[in-house]
């Protein structure tokens, strides 16, 4: 049970990530004068905050309940996470590399599931 | 994406700051949290909240994540992946030591299994990045 927590801890924190990036795609390379513009971008940017709280909480809750040799390797999910959501979201192209590497990234953390 | 320097003595102190804040700080919030292990979850945020160890290993989260936006606003993802993924070895081998847990080889090949993802994601990146490069 605790594994869903740590993996929407996980999602959470890669949702942060995506939405920051697409916040800032918005408001562009930031120049000093040009703050007020910010404000495009304040939506995603106030989401992204939201998600990344959200994610520490669910972290921390995780951190209660299980070691942190046990909870540590699930963060490397958020390299696949962020591959799909470049392939789902923003139709950037994944190459086979990228898939295979998932691939293992996903067994190595099925492994740890198991040692607890 | 525009092909920056490999490397340079500033950003790899760069990436020792922000590998070793991540450890500390994760180490520290461990050590936090697992005193309040067994109680519902409004509790544990209510702990986590009031708790200075739990505040500082979220500082030093916070300046290991700025850190590390800087190093990778610096050098390619093909060189920064392999050498964040140090993270994942030291908090095991230090979660090992000094949080005295049990990592057995289940744990250690499952760790091996993502350090080679890692590096096959890096290559990935190294090919995309040469594709990216201007024509001299």
């Amino acid at each position: 049970m605790i594994v869903v927590v740590l993996l929407a801890s996980i999602f959470f924190a890669v949702l942060g990530q995506v939405s920051f990036k697409r916040g800032m795609n918005r408001v562009g390379r930031i120049e000093l004068r040009s703050v007020l513009d910010w404000r495009s971008g304040v939506i995603p940017i106030l989401t992204g905050f939201v998600a990344y709280g959200t994610s520490m909480v669910l972290w921390l809750y995780t951190l209660s309940r299980v070691e942190l040799s046990y909870a540590f390797p699930f963060v490397s999910l958020s390299y696949v996470g962020i591959m799909l959501a470049a392939r789902l979201g923003l139709g950037e192209p994944v190459d086979r590399h990228r898939v295979l590497g998932s691939a293992l990234i996903v067994a190595g953390v099925v492994l740890v599931s198991l040692t607890r | 994406m525009v092909h920056r320097p490999r490397l340079d003595g500033q950003t790899l102190l760069m990436v020792a700051w922000s590998v070793t804040m991540t450890v500390t700080g994760q180490l520290v919030l461990r050590h936090a949290m697992s005193g309040l292990a067994d109680q519902p979850f409004v509790d544990v945020v209510l702990g986590a909240v009031v708790s200075p160890l739990v505040w500082t290993g979220a500082l030093l989260y916070l300046l290991s994540t700025v850190t590390w936006l800087v190093v990778l606003s610096r050098i390619d993802l093909s060189v920064a992946y392999p050498m964040g993924s140090m993270n994942y070895v030291l908090v095991v081998l230090l979660s090992a030591t000094l949080l005295d847990e049990n990592v057995g080889l289940l744990r250690m090949a499952g760790l091996g299994l993502i350090l080679v993802g890692i590096l096959v994601v890096a290559r990935s990146e190294r090919r995309a990045s040469r594709r990216l490069e201007p024509v001299p």
